[in-house]
């Protein structure tokens, strides 16, 4: 930037700080200006490149309680040695005039150094020791008191002074400083000789708009460089945001939501899909129960016979059933829907329009430890197709249809899977560049007649799941699956979304 | 889904084809298999199909893929010999215990360390899963040599019958092998109930075997050195057991060994020679070949399906509305409706020859007038600068209750959580988001948070005793929240569907007297608001005022 303008930017302390090198290269200080307006005007006139911070950590020595008693009083063996020249004293004395803790410190502290003598309770100065008057320690003490001292540029005898006063109680004190000093740049020295003598307008206000003032006055020019701090913004949650974007792809794509309830009963969970009442999926280690409410009701007298007969022989059409004695009781049992399969069972037994074709993205949940890998409570998006000529070709039709639009995957594979409401049935894999290799999408199959006939539907019916939690986690690189409900607020606030 | 370990020489000798690992893979797709690992020639196999126990040991994978790779296709033939040597008597008193055995003997079999580990795994993984933990099926495997005929199958007082378990190292009776035999500990509920357990003993009054627990030490110790073998399977159902005899029966005749039958005769003097294939038949509608296919398969082609899926069949019908008459065998368990056998010809196609047709139908789509809207609320609530949170629905009773400073209230409970901290199904949502803030303490303030979620109510008059209500909270907090900045929120959100709430002054457990309201619209109560007490903030070591409210059914 041209000095010109570089001058015209700068804020009264910001003039007020350079004007003050007077000549002078180095600074630390600026009369008028407490240490935090110099720290920031300084770091201001850093980022324009007018100035230079040096800054360097010292240790300094600082006077503590004692210490400062010692500098108004003087140390204790000075106060003793001071008195002692006037006359000899007892211990007792010398505890009224010094304190009982000062005396014995000063006493033991002198008699050691062959300073004084003790007789008989009474305390004398050594006729050599008169002289006395003052000591390297009390005069380290009077220095500190002047100004707190860089520990690293003391004298050899400081130095001595200020190891045998740490080790004393209370009277010196180290600290960390901050050394500072401002070092003003050739540019600096241009920018000064040009700083126009008027300052410009700080603030653009209703005033000054209104006064006119801006026609006879500039505006102080801002530095834009400058970094500013980031804020939090409302936002809505990423996976959830992902969960509606999936929704109106599948809108488009023809398909009509649908919805059902989080606790459901067994019969829509299980029976009504034709999952035997034996079967070792429908037992505790694969599903939630219900301590309570233990029970729900059961639909129409005809849609229950329908299932039970379908179960215990087939039913109407021409297949043995699994042959087993089906209780109403166990149909009856409440559970959290351990999938959305339920919402499709409900829709089909409620005479829908056909053809037709239904989704739903909703809450399933299942007995597992919650861990990078598992979630006990998690999305699944799943629907199916009724039509008069449905056939497997089209239900592979249907799921390529969406790894395409809704993941984007270029290369996909369809592998035999197995459900026991679904015959034919498949796992669909979609191939991760990122990866480099197949990662299961979602699987699908057409209701077996056993189920759909019993729920009053003729027609095939396709049915489809995809795994959409996994999708989300592949499509924000997170490595664990509990981020999708994330409860860091720092991480929601701060996710980035590749398809934002 | 059992997964079973193989090695790729022995299948490969079994097929009577070599395999790369990639044309395996392939090769698999037949049996809804999937290799789970490769080490070497040990390879790991994810079988899918878990209403086929026929495929679960190598023996069966190979007997599948046989068929698809050689001209050994149609029904596998077996010749099972009666040398009407082999007796098996039930007794009255086992009837009502576990009734039903079957066995048969195998002779002249090379068992080396590896097929021997293939037997047990298959042991495993039959009586395991088919099984359901050795209650529906249990597998006994012996050294004939050692067994005196005829056999007798019965049931006894658990102090009366002395013997060494496998691997037991003395002689134990049967309560104490249910105490410390590792495998009486793990299996003994499957007959603690009874007064009398089963117990299988030879002429000589040796014990073979205490099924479903364990085998003796004397007959029961399978080795390299064994040459015939006697295997025993008992059950609650003949079925299963008859499906578990021929499933062992065919493996351990595809590796060569010559199997007798053995006959069992109940206290009625009924008898039964076990194992026995029977072929059972299931009329296909061609129709449905071609309704499922999406196109009309040439006959021929559908006779070479039938072949290569293991079918045997009559002629095919020359109208498409004719039905096949398809003869399969009888431990394919798995079929009950024609779509099952059109499942294997899909399979048998190939998923990947067929070309994927999206179905033209012409249907309108669309989204809950719920969805819709919630959409735009979610958006309104970002909009005054809340960060969106998304919580589980299921929670712990500390969490809604002691820690909040209320009572405890009636809620859905789960019977078998896996966790106590997810035990039970939220009411209501403030305590979710104040567990949210209690997990922040440490991220900048002010920290302000939405969510727009599902409690779960009970109510009696739902068919599902219950009932979902979406519910929306609000919180804020910094060192200047009041309740007026959360009130404030809230009358703006109301105010964009044009709704107005009375507050009526009301104390809540969780809220600082004086500082907390109801909030009601046309009358009814939908929802509270207020600044929580210290108290609670304090159980939730939480240390910055917050200022909540939650409403529900804003839009429904």
């Amino acid at each position: 930037m041209n000095v010109n303008l570089l001058a015209e930017s700068l804020q009264k302390n910001e003039i007020k700080l350079l004007k003050s090198f007077l000549g002078k290269k180095k600074i630390s200080e600026t009369e008028g200006l407490s240490q935090v307006e110099f720290m920031r005007s300084a770091m201001y006139l850093e980022n324009k490149k007018l100035v230079v911070i040096n800054k360097a950590e010292k240790k300094v020595v600082l006077l503590d309680e004692n210490g400062k008693d010692a500098l108004k009083n003087k140390l204790p063996e000075i106060q003793l040695l001071n008195l002692l020249k006037k006359q000899d004293l007892t211990i007792p004395k010398i505890n009224d005039k010094l304190g009982s803790e000062k005396a014995k410190f000063a006493i033991g502290y002198l008699k050691k150094l062959g300073i004084i003598n003790l007789d008989k309770g009474i305390v004398s100065i050594t006729s050599k020791s008169k002289s006395i008057s003052e000591t390297p320690e009390q005069k380290f003490i009077d220095k500190i008191g002047k100004d707190e001292l860089d520990i690293s540029k003391l004298s050899k005898e400081d130095h001595y002074s200020f190891v045998s006063l740490q080790k004393r109680k209370k009277l010196i004190s180290i600290q960390n400083r901050n050394k500072f000093d401002l070092e003003i740049t050739d540019l600096g020295i241009d920018t000064i000789k040009v700083i126009p003598e008027k300052p410009g307008i700080e603030l653009n206000t209703p005033e000054i708009i209104k006064s006119r003032k801006w026609e006879s006055q500039r505006f102080r020019r801002y530095d834009v460089e400058t970094p500013v701090p980031k804020i939090n913004i409302g936002r809505t949650q990423p996976y959830l945001d992902f969960l509606d974007e999936l929704k109106m792809k599948l809108m488009q794509l023809g398909f009509e939501e649908m919805e059902g309830p989080l606790i459901d009963t067994e019969f829509y969970n299980f029976d009504a899909l034709y999952q035997p009442q034996n079967h070792p999926a429908r037992t505790w280690t694969d599903v939630y129960k219900l301590r309570y409410p233990k029970e729900g009701k059961l639909p129409s007298k005809e849609i229950v016979n329908a299932v039970k007969d379908s179960h215990e022989n087939g039913g109407e059409i021409d297949s043995t059933g699994w042959n087993y004695k089906w209780s109403e009781n166990i149909a009856k049992s409440l559970m959290p829907r351990s999938h959305t399969t339920t919402v499709s069972a409900r829709k089909l037994a409620s005479n829908p329009n056909t053809p037709g074709k239904y989704f739903t993205i909703g809450r399933v949940f299942r007995p597992d430890v919650l861990d990078a890998t598992h979630l006990i409570e998690f999305n699944q998006l799943e629907g199916i197709v009724i039509g008069d000529d449905l056939s497997f070709k089209n239900l592979l039709g249907v799921l390529k249809k969406f790894a395409e639009e809704v993941s984007g995957a270029t290369k996909i594979r369809f592998l035999p899977d197995y459900y026991p409401f679904t015959e034919p049935s498949v796992q669909m894999d979609v191939w991760s560049e990122k990866l480099n290799k197949w990662v299961e999408f979602g699987g699908a199959g057409i209701f077996r007649p056993e189920l759909t006939n019993p729920l009053g539907i003729t027609q095939p019916v396709i049915a489809w799941g995809l795994g959409v939690d996994r999708m989300f986690q592949e499509r924000i690189k997170s490595k664990d699956i509990r981020e999708l409900f994330s409860d860091n607020l720092k991480w929601l606030r701060e996710v980035n979304d590749a398809n934002d | 889904m059992p997964t079973i370990d193989i090695h790729k020489q022995d299948l490969e000798e079994l097929v009577g084809r070599k395999f790369t690992v990639k044309e395996l893979e392939e090769a698999l797709t037949h049996v809804k298999g999937e290799i789970e690992d490769v080490d070497g020639h040990n390879i790991k196999i994810e079988i899918k199909s878990t209403d086929r126990p026929d495929l679960w040991n190598v023996e069966g994978l190979a007997r599948q893929l046989r068929a698809e790779y050689t001209k050994n296709q149609g029904i596998p033939k077996y010749k099972f010999k009666n040398s009407e040597k082999y007796f098996i008597n039930v007794s009255e008193k086992v009837k009502s215990v576990r009734p039903y055995i079957g066995a048969f003997v195998c002779k002249g079999i090379n068992i080396d360390d590896f097929s021997l580990k293939q037997l047990i795994q298959a042991q495993e993984k039959i009586a395991g899963t088919f099984g359901r933990k050795r209650r529906e099926v249990a597998i006994g495997i012996f050294e004939l040599d050692n067994i005196t005929w005829p056999l007798l199958y019965t049931a006894e007082f658990p102090e009366k019958i002395k013997f060494e378990p496998l691997d037991g190292n003395r002689d134990m009776d049967l309560n104490e092998i249910l105490k410390i035999h590792p495998k009486g500990i793990e299996y003994g509920h499957l007959v603690k109930k009874f007064s009398r357990y089963p117990i299988l003993i030879d002429a000589n009054d040796k014990v073979v075997s205490f099924p479903p627990i364990i085998n003796s030490e004397y007959s029961g110790r399978v080795t390299t050195k064994t040459k015939n073998l006697l295997v025993e399977i008992t059950g609650l159902e003949m079925k299963n057991v008859e499906v578990a005899l021929n499933i062992f029966a065919m493996s351990l005749a595809d590796r060569g060994g010559k199997i007798e039958q053995v006959t069992v005769t109940d206290s009625e003097k009924n008898s039964i020679i076990t194992p026995i294939i029977s072929e059972k038949y299931i009329e296909v509608p061609k129709e449905l070949i071609h309704k499922t296919f999406g196109e009309k398969l040439p006959d021929k082609t559908i006779k070479n399906l039938l072949d290569r899926s293991r079918y045997d069949y009559e002629t095919i019908p020359v109208t498409d509305s004719g039905n096949i008459n398809v003869k399969y065998p009888s431990y394919r368990v798995d079929i009950m409706h024609p779509i099952d056998v059109v499942e294997d010809l899909v399979m048998s196609y190939g998923y990947s020859n067929l070309v994927p047709e999206y179905p033209t139908m012409n249907t309108i789509g669309s989204l809950l007038p719920h969805s819709v809207r919630q959409k735009k609320l979610r958006t309104f609530m970002a909009g005054t600068g809340a960060q969106e949170i998304s919580t589980f629905l299921l929670t712990n009773k500390d969490t809604l209750f002691s820690n909040m400073n209320c009572q405890e209230d009636n809620i859905v409970e789960i019977l078998n959580p896996v966790s106590y901290n997810y035990s039970v199904f939220r009411n209501w949502l403030i305590p979710s988001v104040v567990e949210f803030l209690s997990k922040n303490t440490k991220v900048e303030y002010p920290q302000k948070v939405f969510e727009y979620g599902k409690v779960i109510e009970l109510n009696k008059k739902k068919d599902v005793g219950t009932e979902d209500i979406n519910k929306l909270v609000y919180a804020e907090s910094s060192k200047d929240v009041t309740f007026t900045n959360v009130k404030s929120v809230l009358i703006t959100i109301l105010s964009r569907y044009n709704k107005t709430a009375k507050f009526v002054s009301k104390d809540y457990p969780s809220f600082i007297p004086g500082r907390s309201a109801e909030v009601i619209i046309d009358g009814k109560s939908v929802g509270l608001i207020g600044e929580l007490s210290p108290s609670v903030l304090s159980n939730w070591k939480i240390e910055m005022p917050v200022a909540i409210f939650e409403i529900k059914n804003i839009i429904d």
